[in-house]
């Protein structure tokens, strides 16, 4: 008995079309610059099944009822959509409440506004609007972002990603150019490196003592000689990377980019190795570029100009290195006969180095927090 | 596939576009307004869906809780159409869904879920699976496979599945599964003999079981041309319904569509108009709107017009979800309501993979016809010459064809 009964709750199903629509929210979004605005509607219908709107418990959901609870709808909906510029969150908020109209009932319309951190070059939507309570439910997106975009959000599609496909060369070469010149300067780790290699390019080592470097051009050259063994290695990485050719395991990638700060730091106070620094430089930007591609691969290679974004992501990873080069070798060159460079710069800077790279080592070799600000 | 999608979705959302593009959003004149109804049908002998789901919710690792609003929403959706209550059963059913080996109960349901959504292969695999196990749910599985190859439109693979099932299930099921079987082989005048005598001493039989009876006879005898056998059997299986309180939407299209082939535009207005809330019996209303208005009534011919509005965004807006499930209501309605046989003829040419009941063929026949590209009706022809299949309409479809 038990089985016709169970059967017959499937029986007419299987002949019978289901032709109606399931649950859908509609998500209208702009975004131009660091600003976003859009339009998100819900039917009310789901709403209230998530939230129970009908405070009066009639059955019939009222204007009044909806409104009063505009609060509630909108942290219920923002908890629910995250915008990310590349891989930093927006900010989002509901402005106003309103009602749409839509072929299955009526609508609330969250009039949104925001803003991102920078101007992104990919952007990322992250939806879990009522998945938890209707597996149907779809959320369909319509994007102004550099042209016009669409997707569908489901339980098994919640991130969108969209970066500049379809986008002309040139600004898929602004943009990585740009992605890459961004890596490095919020870097900390590659920027701390760097200046452990380049501090003391203003002096020369003697015996056991450093003396000033003779002139500006010879310390431009032998800094500019390790910082293109650094580069060709880490060029070599990212790019086999980035495309997909080996992937090293991140855990031991980081570690091995705190190793190279701890180094460069360290060899600035007990020096080890000076002469051949251009090997070490190479060796670790082996590592280097094997970590700055998660970033790229982060950002993703647009389909028909991974040449181009690969290649202008490298440059804008060299010309954030140099930028950093002549900013900082001007005027340490002026003031390398000073005992205070080494005293108040060259030492103590080293010794900051040295700390992070400790610190970096001990938490991304071990996988713990230690719970150091800025690092 | 993946491009496939996206050029998919590409399209629709320039349709999505421009159908929102007309509207904005607005603030309501006064708070008294009413916006929605909720309304949520209360199923006899169980608890509210509301109770069960918050039952459910409160310990989402307990199967029989799960199992009861999943259950309950099935019902539901069987009752309403609507595709909400199985996008519920599935999140209730969540921590077992993506398990090869779930419990028996939840592998039911899942099969279940994945019809109505036209997900025919997984569907089948779980059918199957169930069939194989000794767990007591593979006698529903079965008796569910049987009726999934009916509608596939193989009714030797569904005899198998009839004649399997009929030691365990009730007499009445056991019988209405093997008239299904034979009124598709070409015994439809045996069928409909027997059926006749099944329903009459299975008077006491579950109320479903009735209908899904009742309404398969109704389909038999129309199909042989007896149209007052036809109508007195569905008249009388909506009596029952509608005495019972609850709502059969298959009953009621079939019941419909027998109508509006006589003409009977009227009537079929009057079986439908108290439910416009489910399309399938919308796009009907609609067709015998059409009908009426065509014979000087105004209002339908008002009707008429709002009611094909709303089915297109509707269609629109299932499109844009890239939903499957409802090809054949939208070749209908592109067939009957808006005249587009071209186009109806493209949709129902997608959906006869899946589906192939005599309502497809149908559609089917009369799209291509009507578009005058009747070289495209050969696999209709040729499935009509595998099963023997009997069909007055259908013939008389054919002789029209083979006249000129």
């Amino acid at each position: 008995m038990r089985a016709s009964l169970a059967a017959l709750l499937l029986l007419l199903w299987a002949g019978t079309a289901n032709a109606h629509k399931a649950s859908t929210s509609y998500l209208f979004l702009t975004v131009e610059g660091t600003a976003v605005t859009g339009r998100w509607d819900i039917a009310l219908r789901d709403l209230d099944y998530a939230l129970g709107l009908d405070a009066n418990n009639d059955a019939v959901l009222t204007w009044g009822e909806v409104r009063k609870q505009q609060a509630r709808i909108a942290s219920y909906a923002l908890g629910r959509l995250i915008v990310s510029a590349d891989k930093s969150p927006c900010t989002l908020s509901v402005q106003n409440l309103q009602v749409m109209d839509h072929s299955d009932g009526h609508y609330a319309s969250l009039a949104l506004a925001g803003s991102c951190p920078h101007s992104p070059v990919s952007l990322s939507l992250d939806y879990s609007l009522l998945f938890e309570l209707d597996a149907l439910h779809r959320g369909l997106l319509n994007l102004q972002f550099r042209g016009s975009q669409s997707g569908i959000f489901g339980p098994d599609a919640r991130r969108l990603r969209f970066n500049v496909a379809g986008a002309s060369t040139a600004s898929v070469f602004r943009q990585y150019f740009h992605e890459g010149l961004w890596h490095v300067w919020t870097g900390l780790d590659h920027m701390l490196f760097l200046a452990g290699l380049f501090l003391p390019a203003v002096l020369r080592r003697s015996g056991k003592k450093w003396l000033p470097a003779e002139s500006l051009r010879g310390a431009f050259a032998q800094t500019a000689i390790m910082v293109t063994a650094f580069t060709l290695a880490h060029t070599l990485t990212l790019s086999l990377a980035a495309t997909g050719v080996f992937s090293p395991p991140s855990r031991w990638v980081e570690s091995g980019v705190a190793l190279s700060v701890l180094f460069a730091g360290l060899n600035n106070l007990i020096p080890m190795v000076y002469r051949g620094l251009f090997f070490v430089a190479g060796g670790f930007g082996l590592i280097h570029g094997a970590a700055i591609a998660g970033g790229l691969i982060e950002l993703g290679l647009p389909p028909g100009g991974r040449v181009w974004a690969l290649l202008a992501f490298n440059l804008g990873v060299e010309a954030a290195q140099l930028a950093i080069l002549i900013a900082v070798l001007p005027p340490s060159f002026a003031l390398r006969r000073f005992a205070a460079y080494r005293w108040l710069v060259l030492l103590p800077g080293s010794a900051f180095i040295c700390f992070a790279g400790v610190v970096w080592l001990l938490q991304r070799g071990l996988n713990i927090n230690l719970g150091v600000p800025f690092l | 596939m993946k491009m496939w999608r996206r050029q998919l979705v590409a399209a629709s959302v320039l349709a999505a576009s421009t159908a929102f593009a007309a509207d904005q959003p607005y603030t309501p004149k006064s708070d008294d307004e009413v916006l929605e109804r909720i309304n949520v049908p209360r199923l006899p002998g169980t608890a509210s869906l509301a109770e069960l789901r918050s039952l459910s919710a409160a310990q989402p690792q307990f199967l029989p809780a799960a199992l009861a609003y999943a259950r309950a929403a099935l019902e539901l959706n069987r009752r309403e159409e609507d595709p909400r209550y199985l996008g519920y059963a599935e999140a209730a059913l969540a921590p077992w869904w993506s398990k090869a080996n779930a419990p028996p109960e939840v592998m039911l349901l899942r099969a279940a879920l994945r019809l109505a959504r036209m997900e025919v292969a997984s569907a089948e695999q779980d059918l199957s699976a169930l069939i194989a196990s000794p767990a007591p749910e593979g006698h529903a599985a079965r008796i569910t496979r049987a009726v999934l190859r009916l509608s596939q439109g193989n009714p030797a693979a569904a005899a198998a599945d009839c004649e399997a099932a009929a030691a365990y299930v009730s007499a009445l099921v056991a019988q209405t599964c093997a008239a299904s079987v034979q009124g598709l082989s070409g015994y439809a005048a045996t069928a409909l003999a027997a059926l006749k005598a099944a329903i009459a001493s299975n008077a006491g039989a579950p109320l479903a079981t009735q209908l899904w009876a009742r309404g398969l006879y109704g389909e038999l005898a129309a199909r042989m041309g007896l149209n007052r056998e036809a109508r007195a059997s569905y008249a009388e299986a909506v009596q029952r319904m509608l005495a019972a309180g609850t709502t059969d939407p298959g009953l009621l299209a079939a019941y419909a569509d027998l109508l509006l082939a006589e003409g009977d535009a009227r009537a079929a207005q009057d079986l439908l108009s108290p439910y416009q809330r489910l399309d399938s019996l919308l796009l009907r209303l609609t067709i015998a709107e059409q009908i009426l208005a065509a014979a000087g009534d105004t209002q339908a011919a008002t009707d008429a017009a709002e009611h094909t509005g709303r089915l297109k965004l509707r269609f629109a807006e299932m499109r844009q979800r890239l939903d499957v499930s409802h090809f054949r209501e939208q070749a209908l309605f592109e067939l009957a309501v808006l005249h587009q046989p071209g186009a109806a003829l493209r949709t129902v040419q997608r959906s006869w993979a899946t589906l192939r009941e005599p309502i497809d063929a149908r559609i089917y026949l009369q799209a291509a016809e009507a578009a005058g590209q009747g070289a495209e009706a050969a696999p209709v022809l040729e499935w009509l010459q595998k099963t023997g299949f009997e069909d007055v309409r259908l013939q008389a479809l054919l002789k029209r064809r083979a006249a000129p």
